[in-house]
């Protein structure tokens, strides 16, 4: 007798199908038992209780690629006794026989094991795979064994009633229904929001991959009570009220308010369900509207009307979706009640729950929930390649107080409910202890060598005569404290001296690239309305040449007077000139001093163009500690040859963009790195940690690696800390001295670490503002709570999080979504999937018309399985639909990604169908063709002609049965196309006649069907 | 709903109209909306320099 299967069913045997090693969907049902167990009793028990469950005699047969339950009369499981010698013993058997695989194929999906430890001590463990039971089945499975036992024991019939429905039955009938519910699901979970799991570190990994670690606390029982007392006022259930707290804070740790949260519902709502033994709990996924912020009653009820809508459907038809479950359901919240059915007593034994620790999990976090014996539990069960355990200990308690405080005042917004743990606070507290150095004026040090450019060196004594002269001559042309004076002049001595003199007269410079149009460099001094320009350069505004001479002047820089104007054009609207005063520039010049351990002794390269303001850190910290500054005439794309050059070999320090020190790595073993270099500065960009690996294998111990992080706006850098090899995303580092940073939720309060807000940057370094324009200064630089009087903070628009260890992560842009073809995109969510692929060095995402393109760079790009990786990964829309290889990003005079230097994506025609060529390629193309009824061309994608996962099994079996071959049903996955599969159905031939002797080559090739 | 606010350096900024200013500042009277607020800030802060600095120029 065969039946069809459920479709929750055919789930989980396709799953198991693809991965047949995993054990994750293994049941285990662990029950200490003390006394003396009647092994006769309990194994005619048992094969009663397999009997009267047809679920658990039931095998799962595959007939052309479908699956069918094969129910097997009179088939009794193996009952293994074993005996151990204390309690770990048992343990560890136990461990083993809960992680071992079943083949579905062969025998129905149960094991029992009885280990016995001590006189009338045992474990009893059963262990039936989910394909064929639920949690709701163990409550059965024990009871009805229970029954069964004690009327044995006990001489008496079982007082169990016939069962009215089996798993086939039900099969059927949920197979209609669920077919009904699918345009239900496609259209809740059309564009799913990007998956951003609370506190989650690193990226997702395959779910078969998954090893779990996990957290129990308990909530207080009066607690409990007061929520469903809530519930009960607003007609809703206790599982409405934790889901609505669990969004809550998914909401508060990420700042996400369209959140996706699977569960799963019993399904036992008709009688005839309730007896029976099988897969009959359905995961659905409820979808959280949690924009306006909502008060906590208000959110319950949004979870009340979409909870009433969901539950009572049959599950999510996950493989009708264009998206990968981890999209749709990246975490689950389950509440369980176990007074359902209550279970009977084994005649003459006690029988007590008995935990086991999981070892994998199904979904990046699961959280649990449930009362027994005046308890209530909270469990949290996370992938542990996103989670650590303190992690979860943390967000378990973060949990607990959010449903206290939601339980004590439901009508708070949910962006004020309290979480926050006492060590939360203390970690706040730290975040408020910013340490301002002392102002010290700038003054040049005392050293040998200032400045070495080509053939040119200037001495120290000479650096300072040079600029008290030309300090004197600007004085002389009337400039002064309060003014701006621009300096336009190429990489040389006099550029640096010309800075210097600036400052000296009293005024603030405002450097311009010499590369510019004249128009466009007057344009921003009138923009300024500087009191001239130091330059050889003809230029059609007042000019200063760089030789004019004066009496030095003795002039001392005050702290709020400005020291440089840097315009910055954002990727959107005019320029803006940032103003940054004395007191941030010395706060900068004092840390990096220190940090990087400047001295006379250090060469440090001077590669930054004036334009930018990295070129403070270069210049100014290193002349004030007495080091030279080794200049680049020809262009900082002249680096490399210059560090070959024999001046270059005592560079000691050097200052890089990121994305241009992931270009030098790449060329690891081609640069002449100097033997004195002792210290690489990066910024600008996330560093790839596989480069870090690179550096730190050749460079261990002789030159520190520093990650610094900050806007313009917050003078030159506001974070840095040394980059290790860990493994983990490369952090941007703690707050320096004279910086405060916080991680502000929309509201603009601080948050702890582990949650995503935007990165504020207080204290001395905070600029003055952008020059002549008041309300976008208003906006972007507000008052500070946490920064002393009048103080005011930075709105970087950049998102990141603090890490436990107190270093902060970078996130990515808040301004940086991108719509394609109606989706709103984030493209650095894309690059950070992209670069933790195989072979991927550096990855960029945008739009490009109705693309999504990603340029990739890295030395064995398959862009085929790159699209495959991040389909398995990341929602639909969210895949690039153009590709583009690149040996190298372009990058702009800032050591950015150049877009405008991007090539356009050369796309295939999309019209232009290649018909099937070749053999292989015929064979798979008129599999799709049975299967899909549709005509594919050799490139067409099985899944975007409308195949899904279930029938990737039938195009196995079809071609097992043409070419005799095993094709893993990845490979279809892996190798959408029918190029692809046909390639790889090849592969595979030429694999198998590589193997035979030639006599079963010849046999094999005679039969094969011409 | 947000509020004009000051500093002790008469630097403008806008800050939620129902919570407490931080330290330093002050309120202008003037609420609105974020875009109704910073239009008037763009009327009113004419002088941006901070006020410590405009008095010792030159």
């Amino acid at each position: 007798m065969r039946a069809p299967l459920s479709p929750a069913q055919e789930r989980v045997w396709l799953l198991q199908r693809m991965y047949p090693d995993d054990t994750s969907y293994n049941m285990y049902i662990v029950r200490r038992i003390e006394g003396p167990l009647d092994r006769t009793a309990f194994t005619a028990a048992l094969g009663a209780v397999v009997d009267r469950h047809e679920g658990l005699r039931t095998r799962f047969a595959e007939v052309d690629g479908v699956p069918w339950a094969v129910v097997q009369e009179g088939w009794r499981p193996v009952i293994e006794w074993v005996d151990a010698p204390d309690e770990l013993s048992a343990r560890v058997i136990l461990e083993d026989r809960v992680n071992r695989p079943f083949d579905l194929a062969a025998a129905p999906p149960l094991r029992v094991s009885v280990v016995t430890f001590g006189p009338d001590d045992h474990l009893l463990c059963a262990v039936p795979h989910h394909i064929v039971a639920d949690g709701w089945s163990a409550v059965i499975l024990l009871s009805d064994l229970a029954e069964f036992y004690s009327a044995h024991v006990l001489g008496r019939a079982p007082e169990l009633p016939a069962l009215p429905v089996q798993p086939g039955d039900y099969a059927r009938w949920q197979r209609r229904r669920s077919d009904r519910a699918v345009p239900y699901w496609q259209d809740k979970l059309a564009e799913p929001p990007p998956p951003d799991l609370p506190m989650a570190r690193a990226r997702a990994v395959p779910p078969a991959e998954r090893a779990a670690v996990w957290h129990r606390t308990t909530v207080a029982l009066p607690v409990i009570r007061e929520l469903e007392r809530l519930a009960r006022a607003g007609r809703a259930s206790l599982f409405m009220v934790m889901m609505a707290a669990y969004q809550a804070l998914v909401f508060r740790h990420t700042g996400r308010d369209d959140i996706l949260t699977g569960t799963a519902v019993a399904g036992r709502d008709r009688v005839e369900l309730e007896p029976m033994i099988g897969y009959v709990a359905q995961g659905v996924v409820l979808r959280g509207d949690l924009s306006g912020d909502p008060t906590f009653i208000e959110l319950v009820e949004r979870v009340r009307s979409e909870a009433l809508d969901a539950l009572n459907r049959p599950a999510v038809p996950f493989e009708r979706l264009p998206h990968p479950v981890d999209a749709v359901m990246p975490s689950m919240l389950i509440l369980h009640n176990h007074n359902e059915g209550a279970g009977r007593a084994f005649h003459g034994l006690e029988m007590s729950p008995y935990g086991s620790d999981l070892t994998q999990t199904k979904s990046g976090l699961l959280v649990e929930a449930w009362e027994i014996g005046g308890e209530f539990t909270l469990s949290i069960i996370g992938a542990r390649e996103l989670y650590d355990h303190e992690d979860l200990v943390c967000l378990a308690e973060r949990f607990r107080r959010l449903l206290e405080s939601a339980a004590a005042a439901p009508g708070t917004p949910i962006s004020e409910l309290d979480l926050w743990t006492p060590e939360d606070h203390k970690f706040l507290a730290a975040t408020d202890e910013v340490a301002e150095p002392d102002f010290q004026p700038y003054t040049i040090g005392n050293g040998e060598v200032a400045l070495v450019c080509g053939a040119e060196t200037v001495s120290y004594a000479e650096l300072e005569t040079r600029v008290g002269r030309l300090a004197g001559g600007l004085r002389a042309a009337g400039v002064g404290r309060g003014d701006i004076v621009g300096v336009c002049l190429p990489r040389s001595p006099e550029a640096i001296v010309a800075l210097l003199a600036v400052w000296r007269a009293g005024a603030a410079y405002l450097p311009l690239d010499p590369a510019d149009p004249p128009e466009r460099i007057a344009s921003i001094l009138t923009d300024a309305a500087a009191a001239g320009v130091v330059t050889r350069a003809v230029l059609p505004y007042r000019s200063f040449d760089p030789d004019v001479a004066g009496e030095p002047p003795e002039t001392v820089n005050r702290p709020s007077d400005p020291a440089y104007v840097i315009f910055t054009s954002g990727s959107t609207g005019r320029p803006k000139g940032v103003v940054i005063d004395h007191r941030a520039v010395a706060a900068r010049v004092a840390w990096m001093r220190e940090a990087y351990e400047l001295g006379p002794a250090d060469r440090v390269v001077q590669f930054a163009s004036l334009s930018f303001d990295a070129h403070v850190e270069e210049i100014f910290p290193a002349l004030a500690a007495g080091a030279a500054l080794l200049l680049l005439p020809e262009g900082a794309a002249t680096l490399p040859d210059v560090l070959a050059s024999p001046q270059g070999r005592s560079v000691s320090v050097l200052d890089l963009p990121t994305a241009y020190w992931h270009r030098l790595v790449d060329d690891l073993d081609e640069i002449a790195w100097p033997p004195a270099l002792r210290l690489v500065i990066l910024g600008g960009e996330q560093v790839l940690a596989p480069a870090v690996a690179r550096w730190q294998e050749r460079f261990a111990r002789s030159a520190r690696l520093v990650n610094t992080y900050g806007p313009t706006e917050g003078t030159v850098i506001a974070t840095a800390c040394d980059l290790v090899n860990d493994g983990e995303r490369p952090p941007i580092g703690r707050p320096i001295d004279g910086a405060s940073v916080r991680v502000a939720d929309a509201r603009g309060r601080p948050q702890p670490y582990g949650c995503a807000g935007e990165l504020m940057i207080g204290g001395p370094g905070v600029a003055i503002g952008y020059l002549g324009r008041p309300g976008v200064t208003a906006a972007a630089f507000g008052p500070d709570p946490h920064g002393g009087t009048g103080g005011r903070r930075y709105r970087t628009g950049d998102r990141g999080r603090w890490r436990r260890d107190g270093r902060l992560e970078f996130l990515g842009r808040f301004d940086a979504q991108v719509k394609v073809r109606g989706f709103r995109i984030e493209p650095g969510e894309v690059e950070s999937h992209l670069t933790a692929l195989h072979g991927v060095r550096e990855a960029y995402v945008t739009a490009v018309g109705d693309d999504l393109v990603a340029y990739v760079t890295g030395d064995h790009i398959d862009v085929a399985e790159l699209r495959t990786g991040l389909a398995a990964r990341l929602p639909r829309q969210f895949v690039p639909t153009a590709w583009v290889r690149l040996d190298a990003l372009p990058l702009t005079r800032a050591g950015k990604v150049d877009r405008a230097a991007l090539p356009p994506p050369d796309k295939p025609a999309a019209a232009e169908r290649v018909p099937p060529r070749g053999d292989a390629e015929e064979l798979v193309a008129g599999i799709w063709r049975d299967l899909l009824g549709v005509e594919p061309g050799a490139f067409d994608d099985f899944f975007a002609l409308g195949g899904h996962s279930l029938m990737a099994t039938r195009v196995a079996a079809r071609l097992r049965r043409a070419v005799g071959v095993e094709v893993p049903i990845r490979t279809i996955f892996e190798r959408p196309s029918v190029a692809g599969l046909a390639a790889a159905v090849e592969e595979l031939v030429v694999a198998e006649l590589a193997e035979m002797t030639d006599e079963e080559a010849y046999v094999l090739l005679a039969e094969e069907p011409s | 709903m947000m509020r004009v606010v000051v500093n002790h350096e008469e630097q403008y900024s806008i800050w939620w109209a129902d919570r407490d200013l931080p330290a330093g500042w002050t309120a202008t009277g003037f609420e609105g909306t974020r875009e109704e607020c910073l239009e008037h800030i763009e009327q009113v802060w004419t002088d941006m320099r901070p006020l410590s600095v405009r008095g010792g120029a030159r």
